[in-house]
């Protein structure tokens, strides 16, 4: 625990010296929502639209915070690493690999949400965001499936950029998830949009645990029993891939020759 | 050709990503007739267009500007500066990326579509002038990529450059008028993100007068040259990292 935090702290100073870089970064992350609320705001100016034109703001404003803290970008980096053998230097150090790639997430995203937190709190109270503070069940269920999010997009990213240690190239794969998250995590269209095949699937797909799920618990569009069916879900698919980025580290090793080295 | 398996799948990702891009237009399109004016076949046409000048600005232009910051920072643009030759120029035309031709292709694609399946009345005097306008917006998009690429003279560690991209190619996909909802004042802001697609559109659809084709060409000497000075400018600052 002292190791992580002690990376935890060099990541942060190492991302504090590209804060302007970070301000890109979030400023970039944030246009899609910003364009998508734009066109929601058009269509259901003359329209009867699932969500109302406030909920759609909502909306948008959650996918851009929530995305912040459960987004996930370790695995491009890694399978250019594994690719031009420069991983090795953390095999050798004391500490297990996937700490590195801990520290270097939060240690970003806390940056990121500092830029993020007073556009978020003048948005709030805006567009009167009320958080059931009193329902601790609701509460503790939303601050669950959030931290579940997290683990679950890092472990996903992080076993496609694994792929690298059997291809030569993994922007493919990046590319497929990246599509698949279109449909079904509710990035870009609110699921709630969606047609109802999408919806089903969704249910049982990763991709909704990784952003929709928090989102919908906070707007309050989901039953306890909804709630925690889903919370399930999302903690199988964390299991499931935990034993896949296990199966992948031990036997992508092997396979792994240094190259350059 | 070394990792033409790649290439082949790239294509198929750029032909997939068109698709992607219709389908969200076509879910807008389900819940209304119009948005912010423009019906389905309008926005067709728009991306069609819009995807022809994305290709060629990735295929062309863009693999050179996100060079740039690159040379700034490493101080690399000293031996362009000595070559006897506009370095704008040069360092604007050093690299291409062939595998663009995909979304040129998916571009070209929709606007068949669109004709074909006679959404929009075939008239060759619309077919003929998407050329000369992707042309003009072509020259916008560089310029206000240059614009922010030539920012980063002065403010060296901003080297990413794709984050603008990003949110140019992204707003641009659209009818600017989903943003301004026509409101002149915002409308005269962002002329420059206007006339890149939304206006060339507008005209070969005949939903503005012909005469805002002189506009166009205007807008575009102007932002060329603003550009140019801008870089000029920022060359007299820069301060050559290596020497």
């Amino acid at each position: 625990m002292n190791k992580l935090l002690s990376y935890l702290r060099i990541y942060f100073l190492n991302t504090l010296t590209y804060r302007g870089d970070i301000l890109l970064f979030t400023i970039s992350g944030i246009t899609q929502p910003i364009i998508n609320i734009f066109i929601w705001l058009s269509i259901s100016g003359s329209a009867a639209t699932p969500l109302t034109k406030i909920e759609f703001i909502q909306y948008f404003i959650l996918v851009i915070l929530i995305g912040t803290w459960t987004s996930a970008w370790a695995g491009q980096f890694i399978s250019a690493d594994i690719r031009l053998g420069r991983i090795s230097p953390f095999l050798l150090k004391p500490v297990s690999f996937i700490y590195h790639q801990i520290a270097n997430n939060i240690g970003e995203k806390i940056i990121k949400t500092m830029y993020l937190l007073p556009f978020a709190v003048f948005l709030g109270a805006t567009f009167n965001f009320k958080l059931p503070l009193t329902d601790y069940f609701h509460v503790s269920s939303f601050l669950l499936a959030i931290i579940f999010s997290t683990l679950l997009l890092f472990i996903i990213d992080i076993c496609i950029g694994f792929g690298a240690f059997w291809l030569d190239d993994t922007t493919a794969i990046f590319e497929f998830f990246g599509i698949s998250m279109f449909f079904f995590s509710g990035k870009f269209i609110p699921l709630a949009i969606m047609p109802k095949i999408i919806q089903q699937m969704s249910e049982f797909l990763p991709l909704r645990y990784m952003l929709s799920f928090p989102i919908e618990i906070f707007l309050g569009k989901l039953s306890t029993r909804e709630m925690l069916t889903g919370l399930v879900i999302q903690s199988l698919w964390l299991v499931v891939f935990i034993v896949i980025y296990k199966l992948c580290w031990t036997n992508g090793l092997k396979k792994y020759s240094a190259s350059g080295a | 050709m070394e990792f033409r398996e790649n290439f082949v799948f790239w294509i198929l990702v750029q032909t997939f990503y068109v698709g992607l891009h219709l389908l969200t237009i076509n879910i807008y399109f389900s819940f209304t007739d119009t948005i912010a004016g423009w019906t389905k076949p309008e926005v067709y046409l728009l991306v069609g267009i819009f995807r022809i000048m994305e290709g060629t600005f990735k295929m062309l232009i863009h693999p050179n500007i996100v060079k740039l910051p690159e040379f700034i920072n490493r101080g690399d643009l000293d031996f362009a500066l000595t070559k006897p030759v506009n370095t704008q120029f040069l360092l604007g035309a050093r690299y291409q990326r062939l595998d663009e031709m995909a979304t040129i292709l998916g571009g070209v694609g929709v606007l068949v579509y669109v004709y074909s399946q006679n959404l929009i009345p075939f008239s060759w005097y619309s077919v003929l002038s998407i050329l000369p306008f992707s042309f003009l917006g072509l020259t916008v998009m560089y310029s206000l990529m240059m614009f922010f690429v030539t920012l980063s003279v002065f403010l060296t560690k901003m080297s990413s450059i794709w984050v603008y991209w990003e949110v140019l190619s992204k707003s641009l996909r659209l009818p600017i008028d989903v943003y301004t909802h026509g409101s002149k004042v915002f409308n005269g802001i962002l002329w420059p993100f206007i006339i890149v697609v939304t206006l060339p559109a507008q005209i070969i659809l005949g939903k503005t007068s012909v005469y805002f084709f002189f506009l166009e060409i205007i807008g575009c000497i102007i932002l060329l040259w603003a550009v140019n000075k801008f870089w000029n400018f920022a060359l007299r600052h820069y301060s050559s990292a290596s020497s």
